[in-house]
């Protein structure tokens, strides 16, 4: 064991490096790492905890009269925020805060309704030429509302 | 233009988000792993042509080493959480691996390049003066035994942590072969063979740059530079260089001759988007000229003069350098320039001022230089204090 | 001779007497540097291993994620592609634009083998016309998201433990963790995934993980007017997505993967990939 010294001091300042690290290391992992398995547990509880925009459907017939239409109509499975906006726009915690947006560009109800071939057969698609005689580029807002009720859009 | 006349791609698929600083980063590993394999012929395998870049390969090697993680701290998203992969690392992923591996290889390099230089730094502690001389003796760690039972043992240590730190720097950039090779998602980067072309290409930029750098080097200090050993690693680097090449092609030959899903988009791939990358830098300037100056060089050694066998050494290996280069765009961008629907292909360029651009790669490439430089004026290589030859 | 080389420096270096003595001296710093590591390390592998105590705890109030397991079903015989899941999903989640957690992917396929795919902003606007230059003879909508993989390619790749799969059988990525290295992205084969500009880490579809743990529907499912998506916990045995995966042909894309994605399709043409 002669003439090592200096590999007992490298070694020495190895090991210190190590201790050094883990030590360091052990105060910057996160309090529930590995909770529930290789991630940090706290995360779960975070994501569930995300505000939520969208409400039920039926939360606008607490004040709106309109939904009981909607209900009995074709449109009963189009939600009302569908073509509005989000609850939470309209209403937070209970008090209303915004007035809904009301869209009535015929571009809204031809979203669903122009006829392309990728969509099913059976669903009712019209060409816009050939049933208002315009292209659908020149009707203006409101076109569709002189024959059609939105809430209950059959004739 | 385009097969199947439509190009669609997915509409998360619109980014290229691995950049200009991933093409670098195993660029840069490349040259740590092949300048350690040059210094190991020495070390390890104890051959005498390889002595005179002996020291000066290990320099380089830490040269690069420690420059290796800023293009990775420049393209992540959050560069100041980069230590959540040394506090919780993940080893299902090969990313991972980085903090081992990286911490590994560093340690095993330090200390070699401590026991190597070892005599002269304890010659420079007895005989420099002022801010020096503490330097050095505390790079001694103040222990100043250079007698012959000491070097003698040095010399033992070297061999063995040499010989620990072949598998740990082919660790270190084979890992990085993995990370790509192991995307099932991505059929141009999903082979088993992909951590093997790394590494072999990964040497032969390390032989490549050792030849360039040496015969700078040799020029700039007016010294003569040493003709067996520019012969063996031309030898070397002329091996290597077929084995990479062949590896590359045949992952190709095999995907054509397969014609599986991925060929028609891959085929796309390699005759538009990559034509001048891949044929033109890889293949034709960065292979095949390299190729015919090398077997010149290798064949009718004994027939070249000094400075012919130096210009076609330095010829070939600038060639060499430029040809790894291509093969690591075109893996790492030319992965990301179709979308997973096989379908469509965007475009990358990489613009000159960005955060991730051209010239945060040129300085990428040029600080290792300086710092090689710096270490070479701290640590010289080329001359020794206390014997005539380098160690 | 190397003896008379020695200068002031080597003559404190007395090796051969404090032979002994060095070598109790450096084992003893040794023994205790390498005693103080090996005691630190298994501590402190997991912090949270420490407290944790004999009952197995959810997250949450209220809410026991061993009671589910989640699972989508899509029909793409019913999508009109009219796009309200895509607006949903984008408004309820604050999606940045120019980035999905839920597209449609509209196709067009000729007799020939002729196809033409478009998905213009995902279809959050809905679809226009478009004239592909060959006769279609088939043509319908798949609408695409995260898949929500039993056997996630995403996750195994992740090198810090940001992306992760719950007991439920929803993947989510956690934001404060995530280091923004993209390759999560790239090993996705579905393009689910996409660096969000603003937080500048992953993100993707998260099956509205803040909605479903409360009984509501994601906001796609709540949004689409035709049923073509479905959401159902295949722990329930009135489940209707039970039911139909029990029942009907279903696929998933690129089974081959063996990612073993959680999204079903209905109706989904050989040219999807």
């Amino acid at each position: 064991m002669r003439h090592t010294k200096h590999y007992w001091r490298a070694a020495f300042l190895v090991i210190l490096g190590l201790v050094a690290f883990f030590s360091f290391r052990a105060l910057l992992i996160p309090e529930s790492f590995g909770k529930f398995g290789y991630y940090r547990g706290d995360n779960v509880e975070e994501q569930m905890s995300l505000p939520v925009s969208f409400s039920k459907n039926e939360a606008c017939a607490d004040c709106h009269e309109v939904a009981a239409i909607h209900e009995s109509g074709k449109h009963k499975t189009v939600q009302c925020q569908n073509c509005h906006a989000p609850l939470a726009v309209h209403v937070v915690e209970g008090e209303m805060v915004e007035l809904m947006p009301i869209d009535r560009s015929p571009k809204l109800c031809l979203r669903c309704h122009r006829k392309l071939p990728s969509r099913p057969q059976d669903f009712p698609q019209i060409v816009a030429q050939d049933h208002t005689g315009e292209f659908e580029q020149n009707l203006k807002s409101g076109a569709c509302l002189e024959c059609h009720q939105p809430h209950s859009p059959s004739l | 233009m385009f097969f199947e006349g439509i190009n669609f791609l997915f509409p998360n698929d619109m980014h290229v988000h691995w950049s200009l600083m991933i093409v670098m980063y195993p660029y840069i590993t490349g040259l740590v792993a092949g300048a350690f394999i040059v210094s190991s012929m020495y070390h390890v395998f104890g051959k005498e042509e390889f002595r005179p870049i002996g020291r000066y390969s290990l320099l380089t090697s830490l040269a690069f080493l420690l420059c290796a993680t800023l293009p990775l701290l420049n393209h992540l998203g959050h560069p100041e959480r980069a230590l959540n992969i040394m506090v919780t690392p993940k080893f299902s992923s090969a990313m991972a691996g980085f903090g081992v591996l990286y911490s590994f290889y560093l340690l095993i390099l330090l200390l070699e390049v401590w026991l190597v230089f070892r005599q002269d730094i304890v010659e420079y502690a007895r005989t420099s003066t002022g801010f020096w001389r503490w330097f050095y003796k505390i790079l001694a760690l103040g222990v100043y035994d250079v007698s012959e039972k000491a070097l003698e043992n040095d010399h033992k240590v070297i061999t063995v942590l040499a010989a620990i730190g072949i598998p740990g720097a082919c660790m270190l950039h084979g890992y990085v072969g993995f990370l790509f090779g192991g995307i099932k998602a991505n059929p141009w980067w999903s082979t088993a063979l992909m951590p093997v072309i790394f590494l072999v290409s990964a040497v032969v930029s390390g032989i490549a740059a050792l030849v360039v750098f040496y015969q700078i080097a040799m020029k700039m200090r007016g010294e003569k530079i040493d003709q067996p050993c520019i012969s063996s690693m031309a030898r070397l680097l002329w091996l290597f260089m077929i084995l990479t090449v062949t590896l590359e092609l045949l992952e190709i030959i095999t995907l054509a001759y397969e014609k599986a899903e991925e060929w028609e988009v891959i085929h796309t791939l390699l005759t538009n988007q990559l034509s001048f990358s891949f044929f033109s830098l890889q293949m034709i300037l960065g292979a095949l000229i390299p190729f015919i100056l090398l077997m010149t060089v290798v064949l009718m050694d004994r027939h070249l003069r000094d400075p012919l066998r130096n210009t076609l050494t330095f010829v070939a290996s600038s060639l060499l350098l430029i040809q790894v280069f291509a093969m690591r765009w075109n893996v790492v961008i030319g992965g990301q320039l179709f979308s997973k629907s096989f379908r469509g292909f965007r475009d990358y360029h990489p613009h000159f001022l960005e955060k991730e651009g051209v010239l945060a790669a040129v300085m990428l490439a040029v600080l290792p230089c300086i710092l090689l430089v710096v270490l070479n004026r701290i640590l010289p290589a080329f001359t020794s204090k206390t014997s005539p030859q380098s160690e | 001779m190397k003896e008379d080389k020695k200068t002031e420096i080597e003559k404190t270096d007395n090796k051969e007497e404090l032979g002994r003595r060095e070598f109790i001296k450096k084992g003893c710093e040794l023994a205790f540097g390498a005693f103080l590591f090996l005691g630190i390390l298994p501590i402190r592998t997991s912090r949270a291993g420490i407290t944790a105590s004999a009952e197995p705890e959810t997250p949450g109030e209220g809410y026991n994620w061993e009671e589910h397991y989640y699972a989508y079903l899509i029909d793409t015989r019913k999508c009109i592609g009219c796009g309200m899941c895509v607006r949903a999903c984008s408004l309820e989640n604050k999606v940045p634009d120019g980035f999905y957690r839920t597209w449609v992917e509209r196709y067009e396929v000729s007799e020939r083998g002729e196809v033409y795919i478009d998905s213009p902003k995902g279809g959050r606007e809905g679809f226009d016309p478009i004239f592909p230059g060959f006769h279609s003879t088939k043509a319908f909508f798949v609408p695409k998201m995260c898949n929500h993989c039993d056997n996630t390619p995403c996750s195994q790749v992740c090198p810090v433990g940001a992306s992760y799969n719950t007991k439920d059988g929803v993947v989510l990525v956690d934001e404060k963790r995530c280091v923004g290295c993209g390759y999560c992205i790239q090993a996705c084969p579905y393009g689910s995934r996409f660096l969000n500009p603003i937080t500048r880490t992953a993100n993707k579809c998260t099956w509205c993980y803040h909605r479903i743990t409360k009984g509501l529907k994601p906001a796609c499912v709540q949004a689409c007017p035709v049923g073509a998506r479905k959401f159902g916990d295949l722990k329930r045995e009135d489940d209707e997505v039970r039911r139909i995966l029990a029942t009907e042909r279903i696929n998933v894309l690129q089974a081959e993967m063996l990612t073993k994605p959680k999204c079903y399709y209905l109706g989904v043409d050989r040219e999807v990939r």
